[in-house]
C-alpha cells in the first residue's frame, strides 16, 4: 500500500498535461529575445509554443506561477560519464571505436535524478580517455524513470571520443607485475595512432566505394572499428577530443585537416587559451572546466580565464562537468567566467545552454527558450548564475521531472517506510531467533543482531531490496 | 616554534620590518561589513592601524593621514580560513615528486606538515587571490569520496596552519602542530583499487577484523604515548633514549593538542568519539560525511566538525539529493560547532563557494561566513583572527559584490594589515595570452 502511494506520487508529478503555462517569471531566453521580465512561456505537447508577456492559456492548461522565480533553458553538459554501467574505458586497445556507450546506459543510476535536481537536462555521455581513439558517445536526456532506450536523445548527431596526452600515454597508470606497457607512450605515438587509424579508414572507405561502384565483385569484410572513422571522414560523426596542451591541440587540428575532417569539440582543452586563434580558424568548439587545475602536469598551466579568453577569440565555448557532482552546479561554474575575464552575464549563461547545444549539433531543438524548441526548462528561486540559486522545477519535453516540493514529500515517505521496514526485519529476526542456550545457541541472531551492524548496513540492505522503487 | 603568536610577530618584524606597533592608518568605508562578532554593519567603516583592527562601525572619525579606500557596494569579511587547504604540501596531485602530504607507513606521530610547506607553491598566490588568507596542511588525508579508501596511514602526522604571507615556509607556518591526524579505520567492504582500476569486494568479517585490529593499534599508541610522557615527566628520557614517535604523542595524550579524526559513517564516528572520551583527549571530527545521524552524540560531547565539499554526492541511493548541501545547516541547527574545508589543494579557492552552497540550502549567510572564518579559528585555537573585532589581527577581504558569490571579484586581500598582491601564475598567463588575440 505504501508502495502504491509512492508510485502514484511519482506518477502525479510526471503526467503530461497538453499545455503548461509558466507565467510571471524572469525568462532568460538565451536568444535574441534576451531576458523578459514578468515573462511567460506556453508549452504545448512538450514543445515551446509561445514566449512573451501576458500569454493566455487555454482552460486545460496547467498554470505554474513563476512570480519571483527565474526560468532558463535546461542546462546541457557536453562532457559527462553519467549513467554508464561499469567502466567507461575499453582500455585494452588504443583504437576502441568499436565500443558504444549506448550499449551500457543504466537508467537506474540515481545520479541521473541528482543531476536533474541541479538543473541538468542533457548530457553528452562519453567513453573514457584511456585511448587515442575511444568509444562512441551518446547524448541523453535526463528523463529519469524512462528506459535506457528512452533516455537516448533521438535526433542528436552521433559522436566519438578521442584523447590526447597523459591518459592515452597511460602516464598515470600503475602497471601490474609482468604487464607490458601499451603503445603509444608519447604524444608522438598518440598522433601516429590517429594517423594510422585514418589511413586504414581511408582504405576501407575506398574499398567499399569501389565495391559499390562495381569496380570489385566481392564486398570487403565489414570492420566495425573502421566504420565510425569513415563516418568521421564523411562528416557524419562528431569528434570530441580530450586534450590539454597547446602542442597536442594544434597537432590534432593539423592531422584532422590533413585527412579532411573537422574536430567538433576539444574537451577539457585547458591550454586552449594559448592557441585560441588556431582553434577558431579550424572551427572547433571548446568545452572546458571552470577552474580545475594542477591535478596533473598537463593541467598545471590551466587558468580559470580560459573560457573568457577563448570566447574573446571567437571560439564557441562551453563549460562541462566530467563529474556527477560538478554537473549539479554547472550554472555556478559558468558564472566564474564573469569574475575571470569579464564575461557578460548572458554569455556566461550561454556557456551551459545554447553553446553546448551548438557543439553537440542539437541547437535546433534545445539550448534556448524559443518557439518550436523542446520545453527543457529550469525554474530557479534566485538569479540562475547565483550560488544561492536552487532549481525548484525541472522540465524535459514539457514534463516535470524534478519538483522540489514533491521531492521533499518523497523523502518523508521514504524515511517513514525505511523505519517501518527496520521494525519488521527486527521482528522477523526475533521470531526466528534460535535458542540462546544449548548446542545450537547463536547469540548473534536476534534483534540485537542488527545493533551489531551500523546504520549504513541497514541502509544498504534497504537499497538492495527496494532500490527499484524510485524508478517505477 | 610559532605556538605563540607574539613570537611569530617578533620574528617577522625582525626579518622583514613589515609590521610595527603604530603603523600607517587605513580606512575602508562605504561597505557592508560582516564582522561576525555582532550585527552586519551597512555603509560601515573599518579602520586598520598597523597590523591590527583599530575600529569598526559607522561614521567614525577618520584619523589624520589615513589612507582611504572607497568601497561603496562592496562587502568586507574576515580573511577566509580553509583548514584543509593542503596548500604548500601538494603541488601537482599526480606527480609524486611534488607531493609531500602522504608519507609511507601506518603510524606516524613523528611527522609534521610544518616541515614541508613550500612558500613558493603556486597554490599560495592562487588561493589567496580568492580571499583565503589562511590554510591548513593535513598529512595523509584519505580521499573524502567514500569507497575510494583503503591504504594510507592510520595515524598520519601533525597538521599545521599557514598564513598566506611570507618569504619562507617557516614564515608561512602560523601554527606548527594544530592536531594529530587520524584516519579512523573504515568499515568498507567495497573499495576502488587504483592498481587494477576495479572495485575490490571483501567479506564483512575480514574487514571488521582488520578495523578492530587497527583501532586496538591506535589505543596501543596512546597507551605507549602516555607511558612515555610519564617517563619524560620523571626526567627518565635522555638525549640517547629518546623515541621520536612517542615524543610526537605527548602533547596529544596530555590534551594540549587535539586529535583530528577523519570519520564518515555513523559507526566510525561513534567509535572515534568513544575512543576520544575514553582517552580524555580533545577531538575534532573531519570529513563527517554522515554526521547528521550522530548529531546528538556530537552535540552532547561538544565535538567540533570540519565538513568537506558541500556539493558532494549523497552517501547512498535513498539519501536526499541535497544531503551534503544541507549538512552545514543541519549541524548548525543542532548547535554543533562547524567549519567547512576543501580537503584538497586544487579546489582550496572554492571555499566561499562551498559556504555559499550551504547558504543556498538553508544556512543563514552570516553562519555560512562563520563556517569559513570564525568557526575554524575558534576550533583551531586561532583566537586573534576569524572576526573583524577591534584589537584582532587585520586579516580581511574586500569583495566587489556578495562575499560568497563565485562571480564576485576580489578587490583586495589584507593579511596582518598589509595589502597582498593578487598576481599569480594564472592571471599572469591570462594577461600574456590576452596579448596574442588583441
Amino acid at each position: 500500500m505504501k508502495r502504491t502511494l509512492f508510485v502514484s506520487l511519482v506518477l502525479a508529478t510526471s503526467l503530461i498535461p497538453q499545455e503548461i503555462l509558466i507565467k510571471n517569471a524572469t525568462v532568460y531566453t538565451v536568444s535574441r529575445a534576451g531576458t523578459i521580465q514578468k515573462g511567460s512561456v506556453l508549452i504545448r505537447d512538450g514543445k515551446i509554443a509561445a514566449v512573451g508577456k501576458d500569454l493566455k492559456a487555454s482552460s486545460i492548461a496547467q498554470v505554474i506561477d513563476g512570480e519571483g522565480l527565474f526560468l532558463t533553458p535546461g542546462i546541457i553538459d557536453a562532457h559527462s560519464h553519467l549513467a554508464v554501467e561499469g567502466g567507461v574505458n575499453e582500455s585494452s586497445l588504443s583504437v576502441s571505436s568499436i565500443a558504444r556507450i549506448q550499449d551500457v546506459i543504466n537508467p537506474d543510476d540515481k545520479d541521473i535524478y541528482r543531476n536533474l535536481a541541479g538543473g541538468l537536462t542533457i548530457a553528452n555521455v562519453l567513453h573514457g580517455s584511456a585511448n587515442a581513439i575511444g568509444g562512441q558517445t551518446q547524448v541523453i536526456k535526463l528523463r529519469y524513470g524512462a528506459s535506457a532506450k528512452d533516455l537516448i536523445f533521438k535526433g542528436a548527431p552521433t559522436g566519438i571520443k578521442f584523447a590526447l596526452g597523459e591518459n592515452p600515454k597511460r602516464s598515470n597508470v600503475t602497471l601490474q607485475p609482468g604487464q607490458a606497457r601499451r603503445y603509444p607512450a608519447t604524444r608522438m605515438g598518440v598522433m601516429d595512432v590517429i594517423r594510422q587509424a585514418f589511413t586504414d579508414a581511408r582504405k576501407y572507405q575506398t574499398d567499399w566505394d569501389n565495391f559499390r561502384k562495381g569496380k570489385t565483385k566481392v564486398a570487403p569484410a565489414r570492420n566495425l572499428t573502421l566504420e565510425p572513422l569513415v563516418e568521421i571522414l564523411e562528416g557524419k560523426r562528431l569528434v570530441h577530443a580530450h586534450s590539454y596542451r597547446e602542442d597536442e591541440i594544434v597537432a590534432l587540428l593539423r592531422t584532422a585537416e590533413d585527412f579532411g575532417f573537422k574536430i567538433a569539440t576539444l574537451q577539457h582543452i585547458l591550454e586552449g587559451y594559448k592557441v585560441a586563434p588556431e582553434i577558431q580558424k579550424h572551427g572547433a568548439g571548446a568545452s572546458t572546466f571552470s577552474d580545475w587545475w594542477g591535478y596533473k602536469i598537463e593541467a598545471y598551466d590551466a587558468i580559470p580565464h580560459n573560457a573568457s579568453l577563448m570566447t574573446q577569440a571567437g571560439v564557441l565555448v562551453s563549460i562541462n562537468s566530467d563529474s556527477n557532482d560538478e554537473a549539479r552546479h554547472l550554472n555556478v561554474e559558468a558564472s566564474k567566467s564573469m569574475k575571470y575575464g569579464n564575461m557578460s552575464y548572458d554569455d556566461a549563461l550561454a556557456l551551459v545552454t545554447i553553446n553546448p547545444a551548438k557543439q553537440l549539433g542539437i541547437d535546433k531543438m534545445v539550448g534556448s527558450i524559443e518557439v518550436g524548441k523542446d520545453a527543457d526548462l529550469v525554474l530557479y528561486n534566485r538569479d540562475p548564475l547565483s550560488v544561492y540559486a536552487v532549481p525548484q522545477k525541472v522540465l524535459i519535453d514539457g514534463k516535470i521531472y524534478f519538483d522540489i516540493a514533491a521531492d521533499a514529500q518523497k523523502n518523508i515517505s521514504v524515511e517513514k517506510e525505511k523505519a517501518e521496514l527496520v521494525i519488521k526485519l527486527k521482528a522477523r529476526a526475533d521470531a526466528n531467533r534460535p535458542a540462546l542456550t544449548g548446542p545450537r545457541a547463536n547469540p548473534r541472531i536476534g534483534s540485537d543482531f542488527f545493533e551489531t551492524f551500523d546504520q549504513e548496513w541497514k541502509e544498504d540492505l534497504y537499497c538492495h531490496v527496494f532500490s527499484h522503487f524510485d524508478n517505477e | 616554534m610559532f605556538k605563540n603568536f607574539s613570537k611569530f610577530l617578533i620574528i617577522v618584524v625582525t626579518f622583514t620590518g613589515l609590521f610595527s606597533a603604530e603603523g600607517p592608518v587605513l580606512v575602508i568605508r562605504g561597505a557592508r561589513i560582516y564582522t561576525l562578532d555582532g550585527p552586519v554593519i551597512e555603509n560601515g567603516m573599518l579602520v586598520i592601524e598597523g597590523s591590527k583592527i583599530k575600529a569598526v562601525g559607522v561614521n567614525l572619525t577618520i584619523p589624520p593621514n589615513a589612507k582611504i579606500i572607497e568601497a561603496n557596494g562592496y562587502e568586507i569579511v574576515p580573511g577566509y580560513i580553509n583548514v584543509g587547504s593542503q596548500v604548500g604540501i601538494t603541488e601537482i596531485g599526480s606527480i609524486s615528486a611534488t607531493q609531500d602530504a602522504n608519507e609511507l607507513g601506518s603510524f606516524l606521530p613523528q611527522i609534521y606538515t610544518a616541515t614541508a610547506v613550500h612558500a613558493d607553491s603556486e597554490h599560495v598566490a592562487v588561493t589567496r587571490a580568492d580571499g583565503i588568507t589562511m590554510g591548513g596542511a593535513l598529512p595523509g588525508v584519505r580521499s573524502s569520496t567514500r569507497g575510494f579508501g583503503g591504504g594510507g596511514p592510520v595515524i598520519s602526522g601533525h597538521a599545521s596552519i599557514s598564513q598566506f604571507s611570507g618569504w619562507t615556509g617557516e614564515q608561512l607556518v602560523y601554527r606548527k602542530a594544530v592536531g594529530l591526524v587520524i584516519n579512523w579505520p573504515e568499515v568498507s567492504t567495497s573499495t576502488f583499487d587504483f592498481t587494477t582500476m576495479a572495485r575490490r569486494n571483501r567479506p564483512f568479517n575480514e574487514v571488521k577484523a582488520e578495523v578492530d585490529k587497527n583501532v586496538a593499534a591506535i589505543q596501543d599508541w596512546f597507551d605507549k604515548g602516555r607511558h612515555y610522557a610519564s617517563l619524560k615527566a620523571n626526567n627518565l628520557i635522555t638525549p640517547i633514549n629518546r623515541d621520536l614517535k612517542l615524543e610526537g604523542m605527548i602533547d596529544v595524550v596530555e590534551g594540549r593538542e587535539p586529535v583530528l579524526i577523519f570519520a564518515d559513517s555513523p559507526s566510525e564516528i561513534k567509535s572515534a568519539v568513544e575512543f576520544s572520551l575514553k582517552n580524555k583527549i580533545k577531538m575534532v571530527l573531519l570529513g563527517a560525511y554522515e554526521a547528521d545521524k550522530v548529531k546528538d552524540l556530537l552535540k552532547k560531547n561538544d565535538i567540533p566538525v570540519v565538513l568537506g565539499p558541500t556539493w558532494s554526492l549523497p552517501p547512498n541511493e535513498d539519501a536526499p539529493y541535497d544531503y551534503s548541501m544541507k549538512m552545514p545547516s543541519v549541524l548548525f541547527n543542532a548547535g554543533i560547532r562547524t567549519a567547512i574545508a576543501s580537503f584538497g589543494e586544487e579546489f582550496a579557492r572554492r571555499l566561499p563557494q562551498q559556504a555559499g552552497t550551504a547558504s543556498a540550502y538553508g544556512l543563514p549567510k552570516e553562519e555560512a561566513l562563520k563556517m569559513i572564518s570564525k568557526n575554524p579559528a575558534e576550533i583551531f585555537g586561532l583566537g586573534e583572527v576569524g572576526t573583524l573585532t577591534v584589537g584582532k589581527v587585520a586579516n580581511f577581504v574586500i569583495f566587489e559584490g556578495d562575499a560568497l558569490e563565485p562571480r564576485s571579484k576580489v578587490h583586495a586581500v589584507y593579511i596582518q594589515g598589509q595589502e597582498m598582491s593578487l598576481a599569480n601564475k594564472q592571471n599572469k598567463l591570462y594577461e600574456k595570452y590576452l596579448n596574442r588575440i588583441k
